[in-house]
């Protein structure tokens, strides 16, 4: 490769890749982040001061047809197979809140019904419960434990009709 | 005019003398990579039946060449491209068709990824399509490979791949150190650090290594310390890229760096080693390797291959060790004891290059 084309490469390169990164900002402000590009993870947001530091999680639960009991369940279990770093974000795109599930069609219904019985063979199941929980803790005075507990969403799939 | 020529003076040095490497030195970082993906790098074949089973509705591909497919392939094409990885990966190895294997590799493991990621999340792993893409363009297929053997071809290498590649990790690095600055990281009342480690503590359980020591850390400076040498460590990065000892000195801080995001949140990332490795002086390795096989072995082809059978060998044991100690429960939670094999594996190096070049400054 003749040296001038090299040069054009670089000279292309350090105008690509400051304006692919303006991209993504543009792009993730409007949708979502675009993919591929060349960026790292950014960890971005910033929920935490000394007196309240806050984390989101979600609480999975199976209540059975027969005796209306309550089974929690862990989400890696009820979604085997899929990587523990995209865990949480499918959690949050697919089951973030009931708008989400409900733009869903019936194969989606069919697929988790199918999940359940693979994965938890001895429920029956009638709804699948998911409440997010926002738990706060003081790092000033008890870090180790829940400051307290903010329900942030709660909703239930029906998969008994 | 003097000043336009200086300029472009140094601007050529830059690109063309900053890493200097030959045919041997980048045969080896192949065969390195070339094992590092199929070893550790590789998805799982369990994400496959789960994405393959996923309906369209789950199907919501980030903005990007992903819009234009309207679902998940099957598990079994998803099987099929594996397989084509894994083949391409060993002809990268082997040095048949380099570039084309290389090239197949990179955009392989794009289609895979980008399906994967079409499930809600993605991983912020190009530098795995980065390397084995750019490299195909280095020649890293003319030394201890079968394309040299068979065609005996003398081309040299193009060692101004690996400019682009320290550019390339310095500008991500930088996208990383900006992002935190306008998310607020430098805000002496947040904190940034503390609030990442309570999720990965508290939301996902990650309490192996110094994470409960690090639960007891009450001075929030020692915390907002970690803020701010975050954010100065990877803005940085854009900087160091320029000078060739800055790059090699960034690079070992960066294996530091996330060898107490290791410690400390339990995080591993590992596809950015792949591209760390390309720094590292596989030149000098080549000829140590060679220069103490003399010793002791007359003959000169068996000495020549010794290097490649070396680094084959290195990556065999830290695939078996991982191996070993995948069946001995020693994490808690969820994460892998490949990543943090590989990450301990590489501090002593990194450490040790590191000493190397401060003490040529």
């Amino acid at each position: 490769m003749k040296k001038t084309t090299v040069k054009k490469i670089f000279i292309f390169f350090l105008f690509f890749l400051p304006l692919q990164y303006a991209t993504v900002g543009i792009v993730g402000l409007i949708a979502s982040e675009p993919w591929p590009a060349l960026v790292l993870p950014a960890f971005q947001n910033v929920d935490a001061t000394p007196a309240n530091i806050s984390v989101q999680k979600p609480v999975l639960s199976i209540i059975d047809v027969k005796d209306n009991t309550h089974s929690n369940v862990k989400p890696d279990k009820l979604f085997k197979g899929i990587q523990e770093s995209q865990l949480q974000g499918f959690l949050r795109t697919h089951f973030g809140d009931s708008l989400k599930w409900t733009q869903k069609g019936k194969n989606s219904k069919v697929w988790l019904l199918n999940q359940i019985s693979q994965n938890y063979p001895s429920i029956e199941p009638k709804f699948l419960k998911i409440r997010w929980e926002k738990m706060h803790y003081n790092f000033s005075s008890s870090p180790q434990k829940t400051d307290s507990t903010q329900l942030t969403q709660e909703f239930s799939i029906s998969l008994n009709d | 005019m003097i000043d336009q020529e200086k300029k472009a003076a140094v601007f050529n040095s830059w690109i063309f003398d900053s890493f200097r490497i030959t045919p041997e030195g980048l045969g080896l970082y192949r065969i390195f990579c070339g094992f590092f993906m199929l070893f550790f790098l590789l998805p799982s074949i369990d994400i496959y039946s789960f994405i393959g089973s996923l309906p369209s509705d789950f199907f919501v591909p980030p903005p990007g060449p992903m819009m234009l497919f309207e679902g998940f392939p099957s598990h079994w094409l998803f099987l099929i491209l594996h397989g084509l990885l894994i083949l391409s990966l060993c002809l990268m190895i082997l040095g048949w068709r380099t570039k084309f294997a290389s090239l197949a590799t990179g955009i392989i493991f794009l289609i895979i990824n980008g399906f994967i990621y079409s499930a809600g999340k993605i991983n912020h792993d190009m530098l795995i399509i980065v390397v084995p893409m750019l490299m195909a363009f280095s020649g890293w297929g003319k030394a201890y490979c079968l394309d040299s053997y068979l065609r005996n071809e003398k081309e040299r290498v193009h060692d101004w791949t690996l400019t682009l590649l320290a550019l390339i990790i310095g500008f991500m690095f930088f996208t990383a150190g900006f992002s935190k600055i306008i998310g607020g990281w430098l805000d002496v009342d947040s904190q940034a650090t503390l609030g990442h480690f309570f999720k990965q503590y508290f939301v996902y359980g990650r309490h192996d290594l110094l994470s409960g020591y690090a639960l007891d850390i009450s001075n929030l400076w020692v915390w907002e310390f970690f803020d701010y040498t975050t954010v100065l460590f990877e803005a940085g990065f854009l900087l160091a890229i320029f000078f060739p000892r800055s790059t090699r000195i960034y690079v070992c801080l960066a294996v530091l760096f996330h060898f107490s995001t290791m410690l400390v949140l339990n995080i591993t990332f590992l596809p950015n080693f792949l591209a760390y490795a390309a720094f590292l002086n596989w030149d000098w390795i080549n000829e140590i390797i060679k220069k103490q096989a003399s010793n002791f072995i007359n003959y000169k082809k068996i000495r020549y291959l010794l290097p490649p059978v070396l680094v084959a060998a290195v990556s065999g044991i830290l695939l078996m060790l991982s191996g070993l100690f995948a069946g001995v429960d020693l994490l808690k939670s969820d994460w892998g004891i490949t990543g943090v094999l590989v990450v301990s594996c590489s501090v002593p190096i990194a450490v040790y290059y590191l000493f190397r070049q401060l003490k040529r400054i």
